[in-house]
């Protein structure tokens, strides 16, 4: 892909997530209704699952992009790997702060070691944060293979860590929390599924504008090195 | 509006606050792009006039070429 | 696997567990270890309580957690001295037995601390007589250590040719590490003592086993990938 097609596709993806985001702001404060049981607190549901569900998504391809590495080799396959891994993790801290914040207004706490998906998120973010160290400790191929295989087992360990999780609770406390919205009316729903799309949007965007940079930083790192050697073999130096 | 509106103002400017925070790591590193490119500009204009009095006009070196992959 | 590979895994495994019998650096090390962070939690929560048989479970395998750190970081040992790591990878070893061969060496070693441990979390911790209950956490050790020892062995061999690995592994292990601690710990702790749940050690025991198939299956498919120069 050339820089300008990947460009005018990150200003197509850009613009239809920033349409999109509006709506699903739009739609979530002043068309759905308002939940029945928490009240407005509820719309902090929207954004706060999708963005769950989307880190989930980053990580997921996180985990292909590995394998695609392993097997092809190609740089191309590592960056796509990092870069979803480290919006991921910005979108997993975001599910930890909103989380709180939800658990604050709706049970009084800050914190409730009760809720299986907080306390997975945790979990995650410990997982991929290491992700980021075992990357910096190590350099060239080594650094993209390692990175990829780190990738690939953290991924199997998320279902682990929140099935793990949730049995370990479930035989201390029978009665689990239920956030609302595994029955939700269809007019809470289309705004949902509205706002999914809005946080897939905002992860496509971001990894587009982090492989462009990462592309103009490589060619720059060229350019670099063949200036360097001009001004080396030039007769004036 | 109903009570706890402040927790839903608060969930959506941590998100606007992090979306804000992530622009401004990618424009700082896009600045540090913008001044590695000035400064190799800088580098390459101010060897071209040498490269022309010294040379006998043949061993010009070729002119720095952006590589396309 | 082939007769052939299944000769050189013995041979690998008969080589680094002579090597531990001759000096013993590890084992005694990790046991020794073991037994500081029992006194450890002892302080840290057990004076807080009158009664610690419900923590006991949850003190062995928070211990065992730290003790594996600590012999999955050297279970490298012997090949990092006088480049033998370097020999073993020209000859003809497929990677997948030099992998497997460390995690059963890292299963070997944690049982080796566990046939003490338990019994001593047992005397120090649980109230009344838990020999009884010895089999079964004999069992839950023998699947937990399994997921321990496939992870383990795929963290020690990236942390290997890193930079700072004393401080890469811990962080890279444990939080992987965690769904063992969560679901041993639960258990060990159903059956410990007094507590004699069934069904809800069934559970947990499936979830550790089902771990270990998952993380098998992650090992099949990125073992022969760690050591590709």
């Amino acid at each position: 892909m050339t820089d300008s097609r990947s460009g005018r596709l990150l200003v197509v993806t850009g613009t239809a997530t920033a349409a999109l985001t509006a709506l699903a702001v739009f739609g979530v404060f002043f068309v759905a209704p308002e939940d029945a049981d928490q009240g407005i607190i509820q719309k902090i549901f929207y954004f706060h699952v999708a963005i769950a569900i989307a880190s989930l998504v980053a990580f997921a391809v996180a985990c292909i992009s590995g394998v695609l590495y392993l097997r092809t080799r190609r740089e191309r396959h590592d960056e796509v790997s990092s870069i979803s891994i480290g919006i991921g993790l910005l979108f997993s801290g975001l599910v930890l702060v909103t989380g709180t914040i939800w658990a604050k207004a709706s049970w009084g706490t800050w914190w409730v070691w009760g809720d299986p998906r907080l306390v997975t998120f945790l979990i995650v973010i410990l997982l991929y944060a290491a992700y980021f160290v075992l990357r910096s400790r190590a350099e060239g191929e080594r650094q993209r293979r390692y990175s990829a295989i780190y990738a690939i087992a953290a991924f199997a360990s998320v279902p682990l860590s929140f099935y793990s999780v949730r049995i370990a609770q479930s035989f201390v406390h029978p009665v689990v929390f239920t956030q609302s919205g595994a029955n939700m009316p269809d007019s809470m729903l289309v705004w949902f599924v509205v706002s999914q799309i809005a946080a897939f949007g905002l992860y496509l965007t971001m990894l587009q504008l982090e492989l462009v940079q990462r592309r103009t930083e490589k060619r720059l790192r060229t350019l670099k090195t063949r200036v360097e050697r001009l001004v080396a073999e030039s007769p004036g130096a | 509006m109903s009570s706890g509106s402040q927790f839903v103002v608060a969930a959506y400017a941590v998100i606007l606050f992090a979306l804000v925070m992530y622009m401004v790591i990618v424009a700082m590193k896009s600045a540090r792009i913008g001044r590695e490119v000035e400064l190799l500009t800088r580098i390459i204009e101010r060897n071209r006039p040498d490269d022309t009095a010294d040379a006998d006009g043949q061993d010009v070196p070729p002119p720095v070429k952006v590589v396309d992959e | 696997m082939s007769p052939r590979s299944l000769r050189q895994f013995r041979a690998l495994l008969v080589k680094d567990l002579r090597l531990e019998l001759r000096t013993r650096d590890t084992a005694i090390a990790m046991l020794l270890f073991s037994v500081i962070s029992m006194v450890i939690f002892q302080f840290a929560v057990g004076t807080r309580t009158e009664e610690t048989t419900p923590f006991a479970g949850g003190i062995l395998w928070a211990t065992i957690a730290l003790t594996a750190v600590l012999g999955v970081s050297r279970v490298y040992v012997p090949e990092r001295e006088q480049r033998v790591l370097d020999g073993l990878l020209i000859a003809p070893v497929p990677r997948m037995v030099l992998m497997t061969s460390k995690a059963v060496a890292i299963v070997l070693y944690l049982l080796a601390v566990e046939i003490i441990a338990v019994p001593l979390v047992g005397i120090f911790f649980v109230e009344g007589s838990f020999a009884q209950d010895l089999p079964l956490i004999l069992l839950t050790c023998l699947l937990a250590n399994t997921g321990i020892g496939i992870l383990g062995s795929l963290f020690a061999s990236m942390a290997l040719f890193s930079r700072a690995r004393e401080v890469v592994l811990p962080v890279l292990f444990l939080p992987s590490l965690l769904p063992v601690v969560i679901a041993a710990a639960g258990a060990t702790h159903s059956v410990f003592g007094v507590s004699n749940d069934m069904a809800e050690y069934r559970g947990f025991s499936l979830f550790l086993a089902v771990y270990a198939v998952i993380f098998g299956l992650v090992a099949y498919a990125t073992y022969p990938f760690v050591f590709d120069d």
